[in-house]
């Protein structure tokens, strides 16, 4: 398939030729009855951290059928490895940076409207239940949606309130105006605070034979640390022996599957009241987890574990099934006007991404060449096809690493000779995109070290 | 209660996490029969950084000639003024695992001012033939295979404190029964250790001394001081879709607490309230 031309592709980042523009889009006829959208975010899922994306450690009965009834991106990358920027990203189709989300707990600048706000006006019924963090973590009250509150805290705690609170509401849901059911799980976050918690007390040699679940191996790239920025470092995990290493993906690996069964919780209700045909199914996650690759745990890098994140989009009837596109380079910008095309309305302006009914529904089109993410601490990074080049911030060191022949990023090539062409083009080309882009002030940080900050 | 266990190193985590939770927690003076009729509350803590309180359990179990009726009551706090609870009723056998044979729940938002919010309300129905169970949810009926040895969440409750009173609890495997509706499948509970732990410390505040190459730090520490020490039998659950979960049961069956690391079910019974 064809690549829109570079330049094309900047001209539709600066707003001239927005998502509705383009040529599937305006081609895409609303359909007789507007959809109902249930929106699934959950909370750093790496790519390949499901059974149905290969993953051998872990049982995903319930991510996997959604997978099996859709389409899956293989190719699907965050705006951002960081929880609340990705987030403002995933309900307004606009780069962090526009939406004045940098850092984790701001609000999104008032000047652009999330998909709760845009759809509620045009018909929609618009409902949210789980995690939100911009800012607050569960807060009564969100600009757009209608909020059903539920629990907070770790483990089982919030997301089973969340999955039981979002199926019931699912269920009961009645009369003309079809709804956007935004359900936020929290899983499999929980590894951050069990490393915390527990780190000091895992020995270096595991002392528990009988798991149940066996050990996962270590990934390839574990013990590799291709050149990088000193601040990277501070982003490594603990100096865990390989044991340690193996028992943390362990344990991530069971949150993976405490949230595959809220998933599935949520998906029965959608099936089981009979609005499967009817509802348009997301799945995504803001960001990755380390998991040992790297010797990175949690997220905040630019490597495949912090940026590849699944996107699982099904719609009975209308989109195809049982797909793995393995090609198109997709990002969390693409949800907004993903929804509004299907939901028949016209995106909001200034869309960085495309509707991805095209893709879904198996019609020729062309497509991005590449996909961008940024982190205003870490620097900004360009993926195209092959490559995936990384500028940092305030560090002369670069990376490119050749995502086919080196798909664990362990051979840093940006001071190959041979590739010092590639390097320029992909520099220029990130150039471009940031330069596309209409910055608005961060929003103030409302975390709670923030305000006592400020109150000196 | 204290966290103090000299064998901690060897368990999946640390009761350090709970020390707060567990202050002023006494020793249970009696334990009821685990095998007779007996009434628990739990208070539910999410540990990041320090122990949250979330919410409560309230589990009632009722003896009965073939097997005991457990009713629990759980409540988790949404934010200001709004609480969910889920209500169960559960039909278990009276085989060691509690296993449920028929289940009524009921899940409802209520609000301060007791305004019910319609569109969060749930009703579940469950039954298990010894291989399928048939879920009743939405007005349909939906099969789940289960395999043939299942127990649910709270009904190890009930499980592990009759195991606590045998001298040689054997290991146990089968499916679990997620909060009544998911099946969690390749679940194992076995013995892990018996040990004494401190019961009824309190945490104080002293100052620690870290001599360094450079000079002298110090530092406020918390440190338990007092308590009593009680005999303790403990069981951890490992298997799909959950954390490793530790039960922490007196020689006598009375469950204390149980805890996967980020979650910790408390028991109440007895504290003093200041």
């Amino acid at each position: 398939m064809s690549s829109i031309p570079r330049r094309d592709f900047l001209k539709a980042g600066t707003g001239l030729a927005l998502a509705g523009a383009l040529p599937w889009n305006s081609a895409a006829a609303p359909t007789a009855a507007k959809p109902n959208i249930l929106l699934i975010i959950c909370d750093q899922l790496s790519w390949n951290a499901v059974s149905a994306h290969g993953c051998k450690w872990v049982q995903t009965p319930n991510i996997d059928r959604l997978i099996r009834g859709g389409v899956s991106f293989v190719e699907s990358h965050s705006t951002n490895p960081v929880c609340s920027p990705a987030r403002s990203s995933i309900i307004t189709g606009r780069m962090p940076v526009e939406t004045g989300v940098i850092s984790n707990s701001r609000p999104i600048h008032t000047s652009v409207p999330n998909i709760g706000q845009w759809l509620t006006p045009k018909g929609y019924d618009a409902m949210y239940c789980g995690k939100w963090h911009l800012p607050g973590g569960r807060p009564h009250t969100m600009d757009g949606f209608r909020v059903i509150p539920a629990g907070g805290g770790q483990g089982d705690l919030m997301d089973n309130s969340v999955a039981r609170l979002s199926a019931n509401a699912i269920a009961n849901h009645k009369g003309e105006r079809p709804f956007l059911l935004i359900s936020s799980l929290l899983q499999p976050h929980d590894i951050c605070y069990w490393a915390i918690q527990n780190r000091d007390l895992v020995p270096p040699k595991m002392p528990f034979d009988e798991l149940g679940p066996p050990l996962p191996d270590l990934p390839p790239n574990n013990k590799v640390r291709p050149p990088a920025p000193a601040k990277l470092a501070q982003c490594r995990g603990p100096a865990f022996s390989d044991d340690q290493w193996r028992y943390y993906r362990y344990i991530y690996f069971r949150q993976v599957e405490m949230l595959d069964h809220d998933v599935g919780r949520i998906l029965d209700a959608v099936e089981q009241t009979g609005k499967a045909e009817d509802t348009l199914v997301v799945f995504t996650s803001d960001h990755g987890e380390g998991g040992g690759r790297h010797s990175h745990v949690q997220k905040w890098y630019p490597y495949e574990e912090g940026v590849k994140v699944p996107l699982v989009v099904r719609c009975p009837g209308r989109a195809r099934e049982n797909v793995l596109d393995k090609e198109h380079l997709v990002s969390g910008l693409d949800i907004v006007p993903t929804i509004c095309d299907y939901a028949g309305v016209e995106p909001p302006p200034h869309m960085r991404g495309f509707s991805l009914r095209p893709l879904l529904e198996g019609a020729s089109t062309e497509w991005r060449d590449f996909v961008s993410t940024e982190h205003h601490f870490i620097g900004r990074m360009v993926r195209t096809a092959r490559y995936k080049y990384v500028r940092y911030k305030d560090d002369p060191v670069e990376q490119l690493f050749d995502m086919k022949t080196d798909p664990w990023e362990m051979n840093n090539l940006y001071q190959d000779p041979a590739h010092a062409d590639t390097v320029r083009a992909h520099r220029e080309r990130l150039d471009q995109w940031t330069a596309s882009l209409i910055p608005v002030p961060p929003t103030p940080d409302a975390s709670k070290k923030h305000r006592q900050r400020r109150k000196g | 209660m204290a966290t103090r266990d000299a064998t901690r190193a060897a368990d999946h985590f640390s009761l350090r996490p709970l020390a707060r939770a567990l202050q002023g927690l006494p020793p249970p003076n009696q334990a009821p029969d685990p095998t007779g009729a007996w009434s628990s509350e739990f208070t539910l803590y999410s540990l990041n950084i320090r122990p949250w309180a979330q919410g409560s359990l309230k589990l009632t179990r009722s003896p009965e000639t073939d097997g005991a009726v457990l009713t629990s009551d759980y409540v988790l706090g949404c934010g200001p003024g709004v609480s969910f609870r889920v209500k169960g009723e559960t039909r278990c056998e009276s085989n060691q695992l509690a296993t449920p044979k028929m289940w009524t729940v009921t899940s409802r938002q209520h609000r301060n001012d007791g305004q019910e919010t319609h569109e969060a309300a749930g009703d579940l129905r469950g039954t298990y033939d010894g291989q399928r169970i048939v879920l009743t949810e939405y007005g349909r009926e939906r099969p789940v295979e289960a395999g043939p040895l299942l127990t649910w969440n709270w009904g190890l409750f009930d499980a592990v404190q009759r195991l606590a009173v045998i001298s040689n609890p054997p290991p146990l495997e089968f499916a679990l029964l997620d909060h009544f509706d998911q099946v969690k499948p390749e679940q194992a509970l076995r013995l892990r250790k018996r040990c004494r732990v401190t019961l009824g410390a309190k945490l104080i505040v002293e100052e620690q001394k870290t001599e360094l190459e450079h000079g002298t730090v110090f530092r406020p520490e918390h440190v338990e001081r007092g308590g009593t020490e009680v005999d303790c039998v403990v069981f951890e659950h490992t298997g799909r879709g959950i954390l490793p979960i530790v039960y922490w049961c007196t020689t006598a069956g009375y469950l204390l607490m149980v805890s996967s690391g980020l979650e910790a079910y408390v028991r109440q019974d007895g504290r003093v309230k200041p």
